[in-house]
């Protein structure tokens, strides 16, 4: 286990290359690759983070995922004692008043659109490695 | 027959003949004779003044056992109660007895001599039996008629017969004759209905014979003239000898007739007709056996007239049933019933036998065959909801025969005939009796005729034709429910399809999001990675990739928020105009000056979505007009109004602007925009149950949107 100062590591899930791209490009601008753990999967996260995984600090959430449900996951993630403390940052296509309702319902903590303009996105994903970098964030210990 | 009787032994004449008491003349024809007796003595109290001649000596206060024996007395007492004496005569002293009790404990004889032609019952017999045979072969009632008439006058040995057909109001035409080859015919003539009493015509039902041996003879009074034991005048309307009412001898003098008879025939409860003879060569003595065979003729007669009108009648209904399903064939292979109806043409005529028809459904009015001019004004003064029939309507053409579909839509189908301008003959002026009019008589007992130019009248509907359309009618009543129906199904069937689209859609533009925004990052990262390398063209082009992104991007943003409108469930609230314009204006990046009229209006719907429809009309408003943009809201009966100054649109695009990402200009003109804000604004306005319009739009002269949440 590594001190708590250091950069906590991100959780990503996100089924699409191309999307986790242009995430991976933004971060890999702001800061290593190092400590983003991907998820391509809502099965694939559960599985991981529910498990063996290390407990991350942030989870990036993508709620249009194959198979089981990015607001499945989510529930699920926020019914776990363990993972219950770690904020969830949703990242959906729909700008729908009623999906972002139901998603801080299920208990995200910030609900962003996904922009089809890349400017936008790396405008939101430093905002967001900003606050991931000065936030004080759950601790590492299991 | 509303007013009362005359009082017995009233002197009658032409103005009070149809209230004479002919139940009680007081009086006998003069070739028989009768007694009536006290039942329990048999003592005779009232006899006719000719008995004691008969008889050769006085009959009053004498018993009727003396006079025709005990035995004759007991057989008559027994057969009184039969009700066709016509039939059971008893023959006794050369005499045919007959017997009636006009009233309690009154027993009355009637006398009749034996006839000179006096035959062997077997001759009768085998008359009957070839009378019955030839009226029960009859193929048609014309047949019927002429053959009896024939049959009468072969018995009768009268100089003329005939059959008579009474009309729906009364009168009488005759419609078959047989005659002395010299004489005029009758046949075709038209006699007034006051020409036979109502009495008259109610006495036939009792009593089917009537029969006047000779209109010279007077009567015979009884004596006394009221009865001691009633103290009324003797009733002897079951009788044979009734004496005939003196109008009516002065009738037949005036018809140069010299004795006649009229059996009668009979459908169920009504005078059917009449078969009559007049003879013109003095008194003609008809025998009981002649007039037994005559009241049988009336009696087969008449069961056969309503056979073969029965028959007449369903082989009609079979011609028109087929018309009428020919018709339904029609409309049940058409889209709509108006199309089936006018395309069965010559079929929808012949369901009744018009010339022409009208149909109207929902305002639209199709003609078929003759139809009169002020058709329209026609249909819009029908108000009954029930099928309508006259002959005499007062138009181009008389005959009209109405069946409403929707009366309150004006919807009906309405049958014309055409003017049947015909002349009666009548054979004497309606209004008058023979008897003012005594020198148009001839000797021979023909006599001139009257002629009635009928006109303003078609043939009349008959009671079959107008059930046929009200046969039609319930058919097609049918027909539109099941039709509604259909359109029901169809109608959930399109809102489940909707419904299917709207997921469609809904999934398909979100999903189709993801690989462009793909297309649209990567383009990004091609520009970062290789700005040293690329060339200014490249850069452009990729830029073009980026702005195509964008605008696909914005049209599956309509898309998305189109399938939202139907998916979404209203959340209902009351507010006023003004309120949810105010909201518009806050949502509005440069919110322009605009007057509001009726801002106080209530409005109940889903605050955000009306919001939206405004958004977008005053958005349009301010897109397509000059820089001072001058746009008014106003309110009223529930319809909200967005008029601007702007560019208008062409009447030919009044359609166009409301499918969905049409758009009428070039894409950056007026501000672009994907071209679905109406579609969407029309769609919320439907959602609520109203509609979204174009008022009114002048090229270059400014339009006029609006809208309603509720239904009209």
């Amino acid at each position: 286990m590594e001190a708590a100062r250091a950069l906590s590591p991100l959780a990503v899930v996100e089924d699409s290359d191309e999307d986790f791209e242009a995430l991976s490009r933004v971060l890999r601008e702001t800061t290593s690759r190092e400590g983003v753990k991907r998820y391509a999967s809502g099965e694939e996260a559960l599985a991981g983070l529910l498990g063996e995984d290390p407990r991350p600090a942030l989870i990036l959430l993508d709620l249009n995922l194959p198979g089981i449900r990015g607001m499945d996951v989510l529930t699920q993630l926020k019914a776990d004692a363990r993972l219950r403390v770690v904020p969830v940052v949703v990242l959906s296509g729909s700008s729908r008043e009623e999906d972002i309702d139901a998603a801080y319902e299920a208990g995200a903590n910030a609900y962003l659109s996904k922009p089809l303009d890349y400017t936008e996105l790396r405008r939101i994903v430093v905002s967001l490695h900003d606050f991931w970098r000065i936030a004080t964030l759950p601790g590492q210990s299991r | 027959m509303s007013e009362p009787l005359l009082e017995p032994g009233t002197p009658v004449d032409l103005t009070n003949c149809h209230r004479e008491p002919i139940r009680t003349p007081g009086g006998i024809q003069a070739h028989g004779a009768l007694l009536a007796a006290d039942e329990s003595t048999l003592e005779i109290v009232q006899a006719s003044a000719n008995a004691a001649t008969i008889f050769n000596r006085s009959v009053l206060g004498v018993s009727l056992n003396e006079l025709l024996t005990a035995e004759v007395v007991e057989q008559l007492q027994a057969s009184a109660a039969d009700a066709t004496p016509n039939l059971r005569p008893l023959r006794t002293h050369m005499l045919d007895a007959y017997a009636y009790r006009p009233a309690e404990g009154v027993l009355v004889v009637e006398l009749e001599p034996v006839g000179s032609r006096t035959a062997s019952l077997t001759r009768y017999q085998d008359e009957i039996a070839r009378a019955l045979g030839l009226l029960q072969d009859a193929p048609s009632v014309e047949e019927l008629l002429w053959r009896a008439a024939r049959v009468v006058r072969e018995l009768t040995g009268s100089d003329r017969v005939w059959a008579y057909r009474f009309e729906p109001d009364d009168h009488g035409v005759i419609v078959a004759e047989e005659k002395r080859e010299d004489l005029d015919a009758f046949l075709g003539l038209h006699y007034p209905a006051s020409d036979i009493p109502p009495q008259a015509r109610a006495l036939f039902f009792q009593n089917r014979l009537r029969f006047i041996h000779d209109v010279e003879t007077s009567a015979t009074p009884l004596e006394p003239i009221v009865n001691p034991l009633t103290g009324e005048w003797l009733d002897l309307s079951r009788g044979v000898l009734r004496a005939v009412s003196p109008i009516h001898i002065q009738y037949l003098k005036n018809m140069g007739a010299t004795a006649s008879m009229s059996i009668a025939l009979t459908t169920g409860d009504r005078l059917w007709g009449l078969i009559s003879g007049h003879h013109y060569s003095g008194p003609l003595f008809v025998p009981h056996e002649v007039r037994a065979t005559c009241e049988l003729i009336g009696i087969v007669c008449s069961m056969q007239l309503q056979a073969l009108e029965a028959l007449e009648v369903s082989r009609r209904q079979g011609t028109l049933a087929t018309k009428r399903s020919a018709v339904l064939d029609r409309v049940a292979a058409s889209s709509s019933i108006l199309d089936g109806l006018a395309a069965a043409g010559e079929d929808l005529l012949a369901v009744c036998g018009a010339d022409g028809a009208a149909i109207r459904i929902d305002d639209e009015l199709r003609l078929i065959g003759e139809t009169p001019g002020d058709v329209t004004a026609l249909l819009d003064g029908l108000t009954s909801a029930e099928v309508f029939a006259t002959d005499d309507h007062a138009g181009e053409m008389p005959g009209v025969l109405a069946a409403p579909l929707a009366v309150a839509r004006g919807n009906h189908i309405v049958w014309f005939r055409r003017e049947y301008v015909r002349t009666i003959e009548w054979a004497h002026a309606p209004k008058s009796l023979a008897i003012k009019e005594v020198d148009r008589l001839n000797p021979d007992g023909s006599f001139r005729t009257w002629a009635e130019s009928v006109e303003g009248e078609s043939k009349p509907w008959s009671t079959v034709e107008v059930e046929s359309v009200a046969e039609l009618r319930s058919a097609l009543g049918t027909f539109l429910i099941t039709r509604a129906e259909q359109l029901a199904a169809l109608n959930a069937e399109l809102a489940r399809s909707n419904e299917e689209l709207d997921a469609f859609a809904y999934v398909a533009a979100h999903d189709l999001k993801e690989p462009l925004r793909g297309i649209s990052n990567f383009t990004a990262f091609l520009v970062e990675d290789y700005e040293d390398t690329l060339d200014a063209e490249a850069r452009e082009r990729l830029a073009t990739i980026q702005r195509l992104s964008q605008r696909m991007a914005s049209l599956l943003d309509s898309l998305l928020e189109y399938s939202r409108i139907g998916r979404a469930d209203l959340e209902m609230s009351d507010f006023t105009v003004g309120d949810v314009v105010q909201d518009a204006l806050e949502l509005l990046a440069a919110p322009p000056k605009l007057t509001v009229e009726g801002g106080e209006m209530p409005l109940r719907g889903d605050r955000i979505r009306v919001r939206q429809v405004l958004v977008n009309l005053i958005g349009n408003a301010v897109k397509y007009s000059p820089d001072e943009p001058e746009i008014a809201i106003t309110a009223s009966d529930g319809v909200v109004c967005v008029t601007d100054n702007g560019i208008g649109v062409a009447p030919e695009h009044h359609d166009a602007i409301f499918h969905v990402f049409r758009r009428l200009h070039p894409r950056e003109a007026y501000g672009g925009g994907t071209g679905a804000g109406l579609t969407i604004a029309r769609r919320i306005a439907e959602r609520h149950g109203g509609r979204l319009w174009l008022e009114r739009s002048t090229p270059g002269a400014g339009s006029a949107f609006c809208f309603t949440l509720e239904g009209d």
